[in-house]
Order: C-alpha cells, then sequence, then structure tokens
C-alpha cells in the first residue's frame, strides 16, 4: 500500500487548480479536446505520435484561469519513447489531470488510467469518442465505471464538443483515489473485472472501412493501393500548386502588380541603390519577377506565387492523408526496407512531414524509439528530403526545362536516401528496434479539421518564411552593393566552378541557401545555368546544409555534437553527389 | 471459451487451460497463418519487450487474429479486440501463440 503525505498536493479545490494535464493514449483525440477546451489550435490527425511537445492554452474554470498542456500521448507511465518521456515527466508539475480515453478501446486504455489513479493528482476521465461505440457494438455503463474507477467519467465526442461543459464542470469533483500501487499482472487482472462488469460487445459485420483497412496491409494489395495513393498525392499536389500559379497568382503579379513595379521603378528614375534594393535589374523594360531580385519583385513572387501555391496543395494533400489513417498502414509496408536504412517504418512519418518542412520533420522524429534512429532519421531528412518551398521552386526553374531533369533530382535525392540510410545503418553503432505501432481505424476526414489544419501550416509559412526571404533578398542586394560575394565567389571558385561545373557566382546561392532555399535557388535563375547544370545546383542546394530553422532543430534534438557529425556527412555527401554529377551531365 | 481467460493473468491463463480440454498448436505469430486466431500463451525475450506490448494490448490470455504479413519478414498486422496492431517480425516471433481451432 502507499502512503501519500509528506511533499505531495492535495489539490482538491477549484481554486486550487492551476495546471491541468490532458494524458492519454496516442491518437484518442487529446488534443481536440485542448482546441475545445482553450480555443487554441494545434495540429491533430489520425494517427499515434501526432504531438510531439506539449502545447499549452489557457482556460477558464470558475472564476479562475488555469493552465492547460497538452501532453504527448503516452501507453504507459513506464516511458518507451522522448515523447512518452516528456509526458511522465510533466505529470509531476500538474493539478489535475483530465485523462482522455477512447471509449471503443476502453480495455487497453484503463492500463494509464489506473496507473494515473495511483498516483496523487486527481483525475477526471474523459470517454472520448463516445459517438464510435453505438455502431460498433460497443455497450458501456457509465455510471457503474465511475463507481469503479472512484472519479468522474464523462462521455465526449471532441470533434464536435459532445460533453465539453460537463468536462469543464466535472473538474471541481476530480478525485484522486487512493489505488493501491499495484503490478503489471496485477493491473491487467483488476481491468479485466472492470470491463467485465461495465461493458458488453455485440457481434457486428466488417464495415467496408475496415476492409479497406485489412486490404492496406496486405503484401500485393496493400502495394498497389499505396504506389496509387503516392501517386495520386502526388499529381494531385501538382495539379493543385500549378493551378494556382497558372490561374491565380501569376494573373495576379502579371497584370495587376507588373504595372505598379514599373511606376515605381520610373519614379525612382530606373537606377541607383533604392532602385536596386526595391524594383532591382529591369530589362529591356519587361518584367522578371523570377530574376529582377528586387523586394518588390522577386522578393514577394518567390513566396507568394511561386512557394505559397504549393504550400497549399501540399499540405492540403497531406493533411487528408494524416486524417483518414494511411500514413501508419504506409509504415507497415515501408518497414523492411526502412529497416535497412537503420529505421523501421514509422520513420516514413517523419519523412512524409518532411516534403513539407524540415522543422516538424525533425520534431516528430522523437516518436522514434532509440537515439540512433533519432540520429539516422533526422540526418537522412535534412539532406535527402527537400521542403516544399524548395520543391516549388525546383518544379518552377528546373521543371522549365523539361520533366526529366525534375525527375533527375528527385532520383538523385531517392538513391542518397537509400545509399545514405546504408551507409549509416552499418556505421552508426546500435541496432534499430522493431516497429510497434497500433494503426489507427480508418476515419472519413472531415473538411472543417482539415481546412483548419491546412490554414495553420499556411499561416506560420506566411509569418514565418516570409520575414526570412525578405531579409534574404535584402541581405542578397546589399551584399552584392558592397562587393563581397565577389570576394567569397573567387575564394570558392575552384570548388563550385571546378568540382561542381557552376560558375563561381553560384556560391553565393549555396550561401543564401543557409537563410532560405527557395531564395537561393532562384539566385540561379539569372546565372542562365544549362539544364544540367540547374539540377546539379538544385541538388548541391537540397544536401549541402540545411537551412537555418532546421540548423536550430537539429541542434535542439541531437545536441552540438551530433549536429556537427550531421553537417559533416551533409558537406562531404553534398560536395560527393554534386562532383558525381558534374561528371555525367 | 477463451472468454473466460479474458483479463487473468499469465499463470492463471495456464491453469485453465488444462483444465478445458487439450492445447492447441503451439505456435508463433509469426508463423501462424494469415485469418488465424489463437490466444497469446507466452512472451519470450524481456521485460520490456512484454512490457511494450502489454502496454499495446498483446499479452498471454488474449484472443489475436492475424490480418496479415509482409514479404521478407516484414511486420504482422494482428487485430486485438477494436485494435489493429502492427507488430515486428522478430518481435512477432517471439509471441507464442495456441491456435484455435478453426470450426468446420
Amino acid at each position: 500500500m502507499t502512503c501519500h503525505s509528506a511533499g505531495s498536493n492535495s489539490l482538491g479545490k477549484k481554486s486550487d487548480i492551476k495546471r491541468i494535464l490532458l494524458m492519454g493514449n496516442p491518437n484518442v483525440g487529446k488534443s481536440v479536446v485542448f482546441s475545445r477546451l482553450t480555443g487554441v489550435r494545434v495540429i491533430t490527425s489520425n494517427y499515434p505520435g501526432t504531438t510531439v511537445s506539449y502545447t499549452r492554452g489557457f482556460m477558464k474554470l470558475g472564476e479562475e484561469t488555469a493552465e492547460v498542456i497538452d501532453v504527448p500521448g503516452t501507453y504507459t507511465l513506464e516511458p518507451t519513447t522522448e515523447a512518452e518521456k516528456i509526458a511522465s515527466q510533466m505529470l509531476d508539475t500538474g493539478d489535475l489531470v483530465i485523462n482522455v480515453v477512447d471509449a471503443t478501446n476502453l480495455e487497453r486504455n484503463l492500463y494509464l488510467t489506473l496507473q494515473l489513479l495511483e498516483r496523487s493528482i486527481p483525475v477526471v476521465v474523459a470517454l472520448n469518442i463516445w459517438d464510435d461505440t453505438e455502431h460498433r457494438g460497443i455497450h458501456m455503463d457509465v455510471k457503474r465505471l465511475q463507481g469503479l474507477l472512484g472519479v468522474p467519467v464523462i462521455p465526449t465526442v471532441a470533434v464536435t464538443g459532445q460533453g465539453m461543459k460537463e468536462l469543464v464542470s466535472s473538474a471541481s469533483r476530480a478525485a484522486s483515489p487512493d489505488m493501491p500501487v499495484r503490478s503489471r499482472d496485477e493491473r491487467w487482472a483488476a481491468i479485466g473485472a472492470i470491463i467485465d462488469q461495465v461493458q458488453s460487445i455485440t457481434h457486428r459485420h466488417h464495415t467496408w472501412l475496415e476492409r479497406v483497412e485489412d486490404a492496406c496491409v496486405k503484401p500485393l494489395t496493400g502495394t498497389i493501393i499505396a504506389l496509387t495513393v503516392l501517386a495520386v498525392a502526388f499529381l494531385a499536389v501538382r495539379f493543385i500548386g500549378e493551378s494556382l500559379i497558372g490561374y491565380v497568382f501569376d494573373p495576379i503579379f502579371n497584370n495587376l502588380w507588373a504595372p505598379v513595379v514599373l511606376r515605381l521603378s520610373d519614379l525612382l528614375g530606373g537606377a541607383g541603390l533604392l532602385h536596386g534594393i526595391l524594383v532591382g535589374k529591369i530589362i529591356g523594360g519587361e518584367m522578371n519577377f523570377v530574376e529582377s531580385f528586387g523586394l518588390l519583385t522577386t522578393g514577394l513572387y518567390v513566396p507568394f506565387a511561386m512557394v505559397l501555391p504549393y504550400i497549399l496543395s501540399f499540405y492540403l494533400v497531406l493533411g487528408l492523408l494524416e486524417d483518414v489513417g494511411y500514413l501508419p498502414r504506409l509504415a507497415v509496408l515501408m518497414d523492411t526496407i526502412m529497416h535497412r536504412l537503420g529505421l523501421h517504418g514509422y520513420a516514413i512519418i517523419p519523412t512524409m512531414l518532411g516534403l513539407g518542412c524540415n522543422v516538424p520533420a525533425i520534431l516528430a522524429t522523437r516518436i522514434l524509439e532509440s537515439k540512433r534512429e533519432r540520429f539516422i532519421a533526422a540526418t537522412l531528412i535534412s539532406i535527402a528530403v527537400p521542403c516544399a518551398a524548395l520543391q516549388a521552386m525546383i518544379f518552377g526553374l528546373v521543371g522549365y526545362h523539361g520533366g526529366q531533369y525534375v525527375a533527375m533530382v528527385y532520383g538523385t535525392l531517392f538513391v542518397v536516401w537509400v545509399i545514405l540510410g546504408f551507409i549509416l545503418n552499418r556505421v552508426v553503432k546500435g541496432f534499430s528496434p522493431e516497429l510497434l505501432v497500433e494503426m489507427p481505424p480508418y476515419r472519413l476526414p472531415q473538411w472543417r479539421t482539415v481546412l483548419q489544419k491546412l490554414w495553420m501550416r499556411v499561416y506560420s509559412f506566411l509569418v514565418e518564411a516570409i520575414p526570412i526571404i525578405l531579409a534574404a533578398v535584402l541581405v542578397i542586394n546589399i551584399l552584392y552593393a558592397l562587393g563581397v560575394f565577389h570576394a567569397i565567389a573567387n575564394f570558392t571558385a575552384p570548388v563550385v566552378t571546378g568540382l561542381l561545373g557552376l560558375p563561381k557566382e553560384a556560391v553565393v546561392a549555396l550561401v543564401i541557401g543557409f537563410l532560405r532555399k527557395d531564395v537561393a535557388l532562384g539566385m540561379l535563375a539569372p546565372l542562365g545555368l544549362t539544364a544540367g547544370q540547374l539540377v546539379i545546383g538544385s541538388v548541391v542546394l537540397a544536401m549541402f546544409f540545411p537551412c537555418i530553422a532546421t540548423f536550430v532543430v537539429l541542434i535542439r534534438e541531437l545536441g552540438v555534437v551530433d549536429m556537427l557529425k550531421a553537417a559533416g556527412i551533409m558537406i562531404t555527401a553534398a560536395l560527393l553527389v554534386g562532383g558525381a554529377l558534374n561528371l555525367i551531365l | 471459451m477463451y472468454r473466460f481467460l479474458h483479463g487473468f493473468t499469465h499463470r492463471f491463463g495456464r491453469r485453465f487451460r488444462h483444465r478445458f480440454g487439450p492445447a492447441g498448436k503451439q505456435v508463433t505469430l509469426a508463423q501462424m497463418p494469415t485469418g488465424q486466431s489463437g490466444v497469446v500463451v507466452e512472451i519470450l525475450g524481456g521485460r520490456m519487450i512484454a512490457n511494450r506490448l502489454s502496454s499495446l494490448g498483446i499479452r498471454p490470455g488474449l484472443r489475436v487474429t492475424k490480418v496479415s504479413s509482409m514479404l521478407m519478414r516484414g511486420p504482422v498486422a494482428v487485430q486485438v479486440g477494436s485494435v489493429q496492431l502492427a507488430i515486428g517480425f522478430g518481435m512477432a516471433n517471439r509471441i507464442i501463440v495456441e491456435l484455435e481451432r478453426v470450426p468446420e
């Protein structure tokens, strides 16, 4: 038996609740409950491990304001991954736990609940996904469950908001029943006894969604489905992106914005430092938004008319895949291949996120179990997985010369990903753990959540990326005017020209790549490169070094030593691959 | 009849099976044919593995149905209650199940 006395906080009264923790198994909808309670928008998806760090928000609790923390999902308080470690550390800092439980999967979820009830912290249980129990043939006696657990149990449907009011008002009744500390087997036995009393399941037939679920993890049908899904996703991203550019953004820039800038150019006298910074070069009275490199021309055209359309289309498609629940099944199919790269199948999820932006992708490697896997995954992502912004520029600039050149860039990066993973798997000490993951049921995505998530991601691009893009264009103009780039270009000419076969000015793009890779690739546009040189430039730029945002996250997640190792690998690999391409092309 | 074992510990599970008729054939989860159901008897290997598996819902006494397995020693997908799990081949090889007799 335990005795919680000295040191433990016996906070039961509602005025004492300062910090509320939302805890529960992965993929039970904690983040949706969090959004409902606090009004803070967070990214939610239908796969375990969407939330890898904690998010905080505030809610009204009676007269007081309480802090609410969305804790990463955990199956047990004995942590096995970085995300779970964060979860169990958080527990000691809270005054109340809202334990979010998947009502369609009560037995497994109760394990964590019992562990929580053994601690000295007051608990309320939110029986979430309640609307799904009926058609799954699950009948539950909530009153009985409440009695057996000794804490309030509130049925909720977080996506519609049902039960949220009751959940908030039950916080004052939260209790910490002094449950005895049990061993694992004793806990399961206790859960078995509870389940027998509160739940009965009637048999029902497979739904069509469940048949699709099964087909997705069978070798033959699964492979066909995966190839189809990925091909359709790629085509959809391409189609939506190009349509937005061709029918919306390009016309706006060419028909509405170009006359304004040309007028401004006239007013500024068509030359001078200020003209150079704002408008850039105008050749023969024609507006060229890609090559002029002024703040008001290229500085706006790159983020809005080249990158933003692809950010929109990529995150729309990714959001749909996430919310359906397909990604964990892709992980199962990819598991055998990923093991050769020193990872297991679930690493495909951070990798897919990396195709949008490497920053959340590297954070998402927290769902992997070992330090070794995280190092390999983060290194591979920052070397061989180009972000949506860079890809948009590759489509725009390289694609201009023909699809085969775009294919060359992607093909090279893919081969690098495979070979480098293979080498890292041999070289980095340790072994990769086995895949063990829960596959979420397929759900039809709700437009509201999909669009909300899309907006959050687009918004963060707008506020985080665009200032850096504008700053990069400004810095480029000033450094050009000061002649700094000229000095660098001459200094690095042997490597850039000799090894990579690019004009010596291209080094400037590599330097600017540290700020933003999309702008950097844009800087290659006025150099009049051949298609082959553009391929080399794109590949080297993608691999050479992470952008500043990714760099900061890599240091934070891997530590300085491992970051230096990763950076060494990047530079070496980029020069080797760039040199090899130069010989071939 | 295996609903009986539901929620009981490993030790209890064994005792019950002895009482109720002859034991079925025991294989590893990796060897179990697709579509077949069985009851988990034992998890070989360290405590860590048993801990992780049990927190996800695989433990002695529970009935599992194999949904699929990938080629080339790929992961195994199983249905446990309302949950579908993917388990790496090596781990699946350490889970001993007693095959349920297929109704004829």
